[in-house]
């Protein structure tokens, strides 16, 4: 019987050859990490589901809530979401036009999805910090997400190998011992990852809360605090554990060289 | 003498403390709204310049179109010079909040010449602590604020908001400098008189101690 041998090797294959769990994120890019001029106030957002690292995107269900937070005041921006692709997957953008000075706390809340490789539901509370017109002040402020990332380093404004700092608050208070997800938006799949362990990076917050990264090379950088929601979501009669990241993004730059 | 590099740290901490701190960033921002031009300053949102010097220049020719002072909110409004929308000029915004402290922002001849010019009401747009003068005695003087009265020979009688908004303009324009005055005393860090001053306790609290050690030491120190 040829065929049953056949069919385990296969099998075997399958198993084997099957692609470790990638670092799942949720992200929400702008065009630009600051605003300094009147003339090019506009910054595109794009939000999406992915694996920013390998650069292998998921479809997204349009968000239940997106929006920015300025000074303390909350603008609905959910409306503003049209579909796009990422990745070639489905995935959502906005442009927002920033007026006056202020400091612009995008936030994003998914629909929750179905990883069934994990056999659990993911929704990740997703930010990004945009300052314009050399306002700085509120960068720190909380949106008031379930699961959120407080940054203690300014989230805007950075060199490359500084090192950034940020505080875990679940349910308004500090969460000691969480595994912290760090990934590079590998565009264009400009860097190759020389082997699996260094796809994703893990920080863990301490007793406060806080965990530290020292940022390696520019660009867009992820940080997903990965905890486990208090409820669970019923998919076909069974409750499924639900997984809620509260991500954070950051750019990192060089600094601009004289031209010899 | 053991106590002298005491002395020397003691005034090096004097000194330092005296130093201004000029770390901080100011921000100058316009923006068009009907015919007038809108500049905010600040270091922060919570803390603005107040009393910052303002020059609206032609922004290609260098011409200085008027000057004036931000308010104690940081702000500073002036209506769109004529000479400026006749040459359809782009404006150069310059700040100056003193100490090397200096900004500047612009705004383009499109921003105004595409805002809607504010009706021509005869009510005067909010008095702002601001007062802005032409350069050269050759042109009249621009106020920021409230227009003046149409200089003709009628009395022409004035509405009592109108003649509170004048006064109140006329006022603020002697008073602002006495009031960078008592401003600028109170940023000053420590002057000559209380370095000279603490030096002088620093001194005094040594030479106890001196004679405290040496009373406990006895004559054989």
């Amino acid at each position: 019987m040829v065929s049953i041998s056949r069919v385990l090797v296969a099998l075997a294959t399958v198993v084997l050859t099957a692609a470790p769990a990638l670092a799942h994120f949720g992200m929400v890019i702008p065009s630009q990490d600051v605003v300094t001029s009147k003339e090019k106030a506009k910054v595109d957002l794009v939000v999406s589901f992915s694996h920013p690292m390998e650069g292998k995107g998921m479809n997204m269900a349009k968000p239940k809530a997106f929006g920015v937070v300025d000074g303390g005041k909350k603008t609905d921006l959910l409306a503003t979401l049209k579909p796009t692709k990422v990745m070639d997957h489905d995935a959502w953008k906005s442009e927002y036009t920033f007026k006056r000075p202020g400091v612009g706390i995008f936030y994003v809340v998914p629909e929750p999805y179905f990883e069934p490789a994990e056999d659990k539901y993911i929704e990740h509370l997703t930010k990004v910090v945009v300052p314009a017109f050399g306002e700085e002040e509120g960068w720190d402020e909380p949106v008031g997400l379930p699961a959120e990332i407080i940054p203690l380093s300014r989230p805007f404004g950075n060199y490359v190998g500084n090192v950034f700092t940020g505080k875990l608050l679940v349910d308004g208070k500090p969460a000691a011992g969480v595994d912290v997800e760090v990934e590079y938006y590998n565009k264009d799949n400009a860097y190759t990852p020389p082997n699996e362990y260094l796809v994703t990076q893990v920080v863990k917050t301490d007793a406060n809360g806080v965990f530290t990264y020292a940022v390696p090379f520019a660009g867009w950088w992820g940080f997903a605090a990965l905890t486990d929601a208090p409820q669970t979501i019923e998919k076909d009669g069974v409750a499924k554990k639900v997984e809620r990241g509260a991500v954070m993004w950051a750019k990192f730059v060089d600094p601009k060289h004289k031209k010899k | 003498m053991k106590y002298k590099h005491i002395f020397i740290i003691a005034l090096a901490l004097c000194l330092g403390a005296a130093a201004p701190a000029l770390a901080h960033r100011v921000n100058v921002f316009a923006y068009v709204e009907g015919n007038d031009v809108h500049v905010e300053c600040s270091y922060s949102r919570s803390d603005r310049v107040r009393f910052g010097e303002i020059t609206v220049k032609n922004a290609a020719t260098g011409q200085v179109y008027l000057t004036g002072k931000t308010d104690d909110k940081g702000n500073f409004v002036f209506p769109v010079p004529t000479a400026a929308r006749n040459e359809k000029a782009d404006l150069d915004i310059t700040l100056k909040a003193g100490e090397g402290h200096q900004n500047n922002t612009s705004v383009k001849a499109e921003e105004y010449l595409s805002a809607a010019p504010a009706e021509q009401s005869a009510a005067p747009a909010a008095p702002v602590a601001a007062t802005a003068t032409a350069p050269t005695p050759a042109t009249p003087a621009v106020t920021a604020a409230a227009p003046a009265p149409a200089a003709s020979a009628a009395v022409v009688p004035m509405d009592k908001a109108a003649l509170q908004a004048v006064v109140e303009q006329a006022v603020e324009v002697k008073i602002a400098p006495i009031r960078k005055m008592l401003l600028d005393q109170e940023e000053k860090g420590p002057g000559l008189a209380g370095i000279a001053g603490g030096i002088g306790w620093l001194v005094g609290i040594a030479g106890l101690l001196a004679y405290v050690r040496c009373r406990k030491g006895g004559r054989g120190a």
